[in-house]
């Protein structure tokens, strides 16, 4: 028994060494890097790559936390979680600052001053929105504007999920044409593959999109001038160095329309990655650092996605563990307490996962913290559920045998209850780990990184392989998690299941 | 010899919710012997026996353990000096035999040398082989083996009194008469007080000197085993002697 309970504490203490090992090394020797972060497209990554290595060139930390959406990435600017991320004034204006009319940078930079936020000198582009159809559909209905639209009803809309809901998007539109179809959501980079394929007719692009071409895609002409320009900048914190800011002025007024297709197509149409074409461009104008291109290799990001994913998982796991025998020993003996606490954590099982984590930004912001809570609150109930459940059902006669006989209700737990509950607590926390390390991969939505990184970046582009990068990774290590788990158990299951299993084990007594 | 008094209850009475189980219980158990309690199901008996360890409390009245009242703090000390075996056996699955038969001697600090030794002398009196048995599970011995084995868990410290509640009634009739011959030796050697709650009159004949009987929450009678058989005095305590033996 002693040797149970010893066995039980050393295998939790190797967990815990391994964990604080993992987070000390993630920890390291960064001093207070700028933080960078992009939207979850092509040309934001892009931007925002060439606005990293910018600053990398000059000798600045840059931690990069791409792939957020507009209000996520925005709301951490505020919080002072990210120092600079690529917007656009149109969307500043209508989505964020939600007022209707067109708006100056220097309109812009007043209305933000409050908010201890600035836009800096726009990069040279404007990046409108753009309802977008196949050449030959084009034709055959004569349709070249927006406007014509009002005559097709029928016609498949499908837009991003952004454009959708935000002011300056599809409602502004409807407002201003008088529309009447009913768009479905869908993510960019597949709308532009389902509009070539033919499953859907119209889609919005961005102007800057090199499918356009590359699809032989017609733009409607925005006749009643319904979408804002859409200057391309640096937002900023305003709290943000001179030098900082100096370094990152450095490509204002340098990336034009042209150009900034051109890069686009570079990652879309040739397969470049992002740091790449960032890289080549600034070697274009001379402001590439004389650093060779520190591109991570695969491996290099691998082993780093798979490092923050286990740190991710294995310290949501390690506080749903630990606070959840807490709360089960706690809670177990009173019948309606144990109930409550199991559906409360049967609560938090049925938020989707995805917006659990959205939930978690307003109270922690964006990065490891948020999305370690929601794993941790994903993680409770198969351990709380079947904790009590074991301890609750524990053969009365044993529990009365060992209550007369004079064992303390500690000793009861110890010697009696807990054993006996064992392989039940552990099926939990295995259950729990494994749904762990699936959901730990939506964290990357939030700027939490792990194998979820290279499945957004995948998303955004449409590659199935940097999708797969993540997705094998992310099975592999569930499937590990799993073998180590079974070894574990072998390790805590009391003795009398371990020679024989449970099933005979119970025949005989 | 004059008995001592082990166990007593004055005016004793026990309900669940409305329904008294016993009221006015008065009896005084004799030391260093075997007390049959039998009556049908339900007549009281096992919540007669919990009174004793404190598993229950007595809603009106006093029970008086070895001169002192059951202590309504320190339950767990108090009920380590007294000895409790169950119908079944009531072994943990997840013990061994020997760790069993020792988990208390550990809990209360007992040295490994002093464990087995009580252990080996335990489980020699009970016609078990120590040595064999030792790091075998429950389900891996007969059901005899287990109420031996629980019988040697329940007098491991040496306790001074012992509760029995049915121990011997899921025991095939074949070797129930071995084992009330080993516990009667035991109980001699041992000088324990021993109470054993039974619904099989015969057992307790066979294994009592001193007798209680119970029907619907009252003591019907009680007095020395040879007293009872030989003078029943209610038409209830006639009629069941009759019916069993």
């Amino acid at each position: 028994m002693k040797m149970l309970f010893q066995k039980l504490v050393t295998s939790l203490c190797m967990v815990c060494g391994f964990l604080c090992i993992a987070v000390a090394a993630s920890d390291g020797t960064e001093s207070d890097p700028v933080v960078v972060a992009s939207k979850s497209f092509p040309e934001s990554y892009i931007l925002a790559e060439i606005l990293s290595q910018l600053l990398e060139g000059d000798g600045y930390v840059v931690e990069r936390n791409f792939g957020m959406d507009t209000h996520v990435v925005y709301g951490a600017l505020l919080n002072d979680e990210v120092d600079v991320y690529p917007e656009y004034t149109g969307t500043i204006a209508q989505a964020i600052l939600k007022l209707e009319e067109r708006l100056e940078v220097d309109q812009i930079n007043a209305l933000l001053e409050e908010l201890d936020i600035e836009c800096l000198e726009p990069f040279g582009f404007n990046n409108t929105y753009a309802m977008a159809l196949r050449r030959e559909l084009s034709t055959e209905l004569n349709l070249t504007k927006v406007s014509q639209l009002i005559d097709h009803p029928d016609l498949r809309v499908a837009v991003t999920h952004d454009f959708l809901e935000r002011e300056d998007g599809w409602p502004n539109l409807q407002r201003i044409y008088g529309l009447t179809s009913l768009p479905q959501g869908i993510e960019h980079a597949l709308a532009l593959r389902a509009i070539a394929d033919g499953s859907i007719d119209i889609t919005d692009g961005y102007s800057t999109d090199a499918e356009l071409d590359e699809y032989d895609l017609v733009v409607l002409d925005d006749d009643k001038n319904a979408f804002p320009i859409y200057l391309a900048l640096p937002l900023i914190r305003s709290d943000l160095s001179p030098e900082i800011r100096q370094a990152l002025n450095r490509v204002g007024s340098r990336i034009d329309e042209p150009t900034m297709i051109q890069l686009n197509r570079e990652v879309a149409i040739e397969g470049k990655t992002f740091a790449e074409v960032a890289h080549s461009f600034l070697q274009s104008i001379n402001m590439a650092s004389d650093v060779p291109l520190t591109t991570t290799g695969r491996g290099g990001r691998l082993a780093a996605n798979v490092v923050r994913h286990l740190q991710l998982t294995g310290i949501a796991l390690l506080a749903a563990t630990v606070l959840g025998l807490l709360v089960s020993l706690l809670a177990y003996r009173i019948a309606w307490l144990s109930r409550g606490v199991v559906y409360v954590c049967g609560l938090m099982q049925t938020v989707p996962s995805i917006a659990l984590f959205a939930l978690m930004i307003p109270l922690f912001g964006i990065g490891m913290k948020p999305a370690i809570v929601a794993l941790f609150l994903y993680s409770l109930l198969p351990i709380v559920r079947n904790t009590v459940t074991s301890l609750s059902t524990t053969d009365p006669m044993l529990v009365r045998v060992s209550e007369a006989m004079g064992m303390s209700e500690l000793e009861r737990l110890r010697y009696v209850l807990v054993p006996l509950a064992m392989p039940s607590v552990f099926a939990g926390i295995r259950t729990s780990a494994v749904i762990c390390i699936g959901t730990a991969t939506l964290a990357a939505f939030i700027g939490a990184g792990g194998l979820g990184d290279p499945i957004v970046t995948g998303l955004a582009l449409n590659d199935t392989g940097l999708i797969l990068q993540g997705a094998i990774p992310a099975a592999s290590l569930a499937i590990a998690t799993e073998l180590i788990f079974e070894g574990l158990e072998r390790l805590v299951i009391p003795g009398h299941l371990k020679i024989f299993g449970p099933k005979q084990a119970e025949q005989g007594s | 010899m004059e008995s001592k008094t082990v166990v007593s209850f004055q005016d004793a009475g026990k309900r669940f919710d409305d329904n008294w189980v016993f009221r006015n219980v008065n009896l005084d158990l004799p030391t260093s012997q075997i007390v049959a309690i039998v009556g049908e199901s339900g007549s009281g008996k096992t919540t007669l026996l919990q009174l004793i360890n404190g598993v229950q409390r007595t809603d009106e009245g006093t029970v008086q353990v070895m001169g002192s009242p059951v202590p309504s703090s320190g339950l767990h000390s108090f009920r380590r000096g007294i000895g409790y075996a169950v119908q079944g056996g009531g072994l943990f699955p997840h013990m061994t035999v020997y760790r069993n038969v020792t988990i208390l001697a550990r809990l209360e600090g007992w040295e490994t040398a002093r464990c087995r030794s009580r252990y080996e002398e335990l489980l020699s009196m009970m016609g078990l082989d120590h040595g064999e048995l030792q790091d075998r599970y429950p389900y891996q011995i007969s059901g005899g083996q287990q109420h031996r084995v629980s019988l040697c868990r329940a007098l491991m410290l040496k306790p001074q009194i012992l509760l029995l509640d049915e121990p011997f009634s899921a025991i095939d009739p074949m070797s129930r008469g071995d084992i009330h011959r080993e516990f009667l030796a035991l109980q001699e050697k041992e000088k324990v007080s021993a109470l054993l709650v039974t619904h099989d009159l015969r057992e307790a004949v066979a294994l009592s000197k001193y007798l209680v009987v119970m029907a619907n929450g009252t003591i019907v009678q009680h007095g020395a085993t040879e007293q009872v058989l030989k003078e029943p005095e209610k038409e209830y305590v006639a009629k069941l002697l009759e019916t069993y033996l």
